[in-house]
């Protein structure tokens, strides 16, 4: 380039550098128009000084950054713990790994419950004696069936029962999308047990093995939607005590045993699953805030 | 297919958040929690001083989105956090440690940062993956990222806190007593770690230790019954007991004008009042002497602390 070399491109004697830092700021942006830049060029291949201002003010500080990240990155995949049975087979089911990560999570999902589980179960089974016709022991079994889930769901989400729960109101994922994910996780291990003593009691009616679903879901749903006014245990102990006195009340006196548990009564359960589902959409907000201190 | 989170909503500026509290006011039956509350911030660290039941933790879960408030407001980079969808984009910028932190015993402390990160909305493995190493490390945790929450001391837990708090680099990072259970090398870590996120980050921390707000922060706010008695610096808080502290060789008596005394540990008898007590020769003002001045002798009776708060 021909012409008189220009002068510094800050001819103040008093600040730390040959080019300024407004000017500098605006170069490494990709911002200073081009005859700033040209300047700030010609000052850097002429004035190690100038180079080392802009070595020291902006690219380390960019460079580092992301060099950081990338080496966490690197820790990260090759320490990456393995994820637990349950989270590789929601993975196996098609399901993302993050919802995989959020359903594991659940507190609900722990050795204490699958031991509830399997001790509902037990009982279950047990009192459905091959030799009783009055369908009375089936009540019995169905009625401890449903109950799982509903005390699964009550506990899956809220103070008290989640450990990390006051941070994870205060982040911006949706609380009722993590309530509903912690739900679905809750009643598939719920329906896949369920299922398991269902086929250990051998029934002809081939319908006793579903019998308990809709019912459960219904209640789970009542479940959830009274969590949005009172606590998750109060919530579970309410909905799980009505439900089983209901159920076996009615298993004893009324004509049909099995009435909540026939074509009309589970549809009318579902109904009113449906409708409390309605009710915890409305009340979703509750979700996202943690109630009095 | 449920997915995991709600499309980001459009983020501000990167850098400090800025915060506005408002004549804040919130009450849990008919006990006021806070009455009046107002400050700003931008950048830094500040610090909320006070003792037990003063409302730090109430002020610090309105500021975290946690508690509404029932009058007042809050704004976080001119977003207003009584709408809606203002407090999800407040919470996309916001890192929280509550005043009880706690996490599923049999969980590693990578799978509950990890947890934690998905709920915050921090993407998708592998960069999420390189938040939550980063985060670890920055608290010192790192090689203990395979580690079950169960075998680790208080300490460790409140580091784990820490940790999610600082996913991310939020622009505003509210922290619930962080140095709760840490030993004095940890907390030495602490103030560092805190200095330094002051920087990128608007901190608001909350202590009832005099000599770790003053460590920590440039500008300190002291609650009392829920109210601000003061804002300004640790220097400015000490210089509010200037002609008010006094040292004797003989036990204060107590009186209501006496707003704390205590024996020293070379055997004379310090107090903070207004006016000399006998035989009282004045001495300079420490910041704990300026906090006792404000927040000191409710009780009225020789300002015992034990008896101030039964």
């Amino acid at each position: 380039m021909s012409g008189p070399i220009p002068g510094p491109i800050n001819p103040d004697p008093t600040s730390p550098g040959p080019i300024p830092a407004d000017v500098l700021a605006r170069y490494v942006s990709g911002d200073a128009p081009e005859g700033e830049a040209i300047r700030v060029e010609q000052t850097l291949s002429r004035d190690p000084w100038a180079r080392r201002q802009l070595h020291d003010a902006a690219l380390p500080v960019l460079e580092s950054d992301r060099i950081d990240l990338a080496w966490f990155g690197v820790q990260a995949e090759i320490d990456l713990p393995r994820r637990g049975w349950f989270e590789r087979l929601v993975v196996r089911l098609g399901l993302p790994a993050d919802v995989a990560r959020l359903m594991a999570a659940t507190p609900t999902l722990r050795r204490a419950w699958y031991l509830s589980i399997l001790g509902a179960l037990v009982i279950g089974v047990a009192a459905a004696s091959p030799d009783r016709t009055d369908g009375g022991s089936e009540v019995l079994f169905l009625t401890l069936v449903a109950l799982i889930p509903i005390v699964g769901v009550a506990l899956a989400y809220g103070p008290g029962v989640d450990p990390s729960h006051e941070v994870t109101v205060a982040s911006a994922m949706s609380g009722l999308r993590l309530v509903l994910v912690r739900a679905a996780a809750v009643l598939g291990v719920s329906i896949g047990f369920g299922l398991l003593g269902a086929l250990l009691i051998q029934r002809r009616e081939g319908w006793m093995a579903v019998a308990w679903v809709l019912p459960s879901f219904g209640l789970s749903m009542v479940c959830l939607a009274l969590t949005t006014f009172v606590r998750p245990k109060v919530a579970a102990w309410i909905v799980g005590l009505t439900w089983f006195v209901a159920a076996t009340t009615i298993g004893n006196r009324a004509v049909d045993p099995l009435v909540l548990f026939r074509p009309w009564g589970q549809a009318a359960l579902f109904v009113v699953g449906m409708g409390a589902l309605a009710l915890v959409v409305a009340r979703r907000r509750t979700f996202d805030e943690a109630g009095t201190a | 297919m449920i997915g995991v989170g709600r499309p980001k909503p459009a983020r501000g500026a990167d850098g400090p958040a800025s915060v506005r509290v408002q004549g804040l006011g919130k009450r849990f039956g008919t006990q006021p929690a806070l009455t009046d509350v107002s400050f700003g911030a931008h950048g830094g660290v500040v610090a909320l001083l006070g003792p037990n039941g003063a409302g730090k933790t109430t002020l610090l879960r309105c500021l975290a989105t946690v508690l509404r408030p029932d009058n007042g407001e809050i704004y976080v980079d001119g977003l207003d956090q009584r709408r809606d969808d203002d407090r999800v984009a407040i919470r996309y910028r916001l890192g929280y440690l509550p005043q009880r932190f706690d996490a599923a015993g049999n969980a590693t402390l990578f799978d509950v940062v990890d947890y934690l990160a998905i709920v915050k909305g921090h993407g998708v493995a592998p960069r999420r993956h390189a938040e939550v190493q980063k985060a670890l490390h920055l608290v010192g945790l790192a090689d203990r990222a395979h580690t079950k929450v169960r075998e680790l001391s208080g300490g460790m837990k409140q580091r784990l806190g820490i940790a999610q708090a600082l996913l991310g680099d939020p622009g505003l990072v509210i922290l619930d007593e962080p140095a709760t259970g840490l030993d004095p090398e940890q907390r030495l870590l602490l103030r560092d770690r805190l200095s330094r996120l002051g920087e990128r980050s608007t901190v608001i921390v909350s202590t009832h230790l005099t000599e770790e707000a003053a460590a920590f922060s440039q500008t300190l706010h002291v609650l009392d019954a829920g109210r601000i008695v003061y804002s300004g610096t640790a220097g400015g808080l000490a210089a509010c007991a200037a002609g008010r502290v006094w040292l004797t060789s003989t036990p204060v008596a107590a009186s209501p004008l006496i707003r704390a005394s205590w024996r020293t540990p070379d055997g004379r008898y310090r107090a903070v009042a207004d006016h000399a007590p006998p035989g009282g020769v004045a001495a300079t003002p420490t910041l704990e002497d300026g906090y006792l001045l404000l927040v000191g002798g409710r009780g009225g009776v020789g300002a015992n602390p034990w008896e101030r708060s039964a």
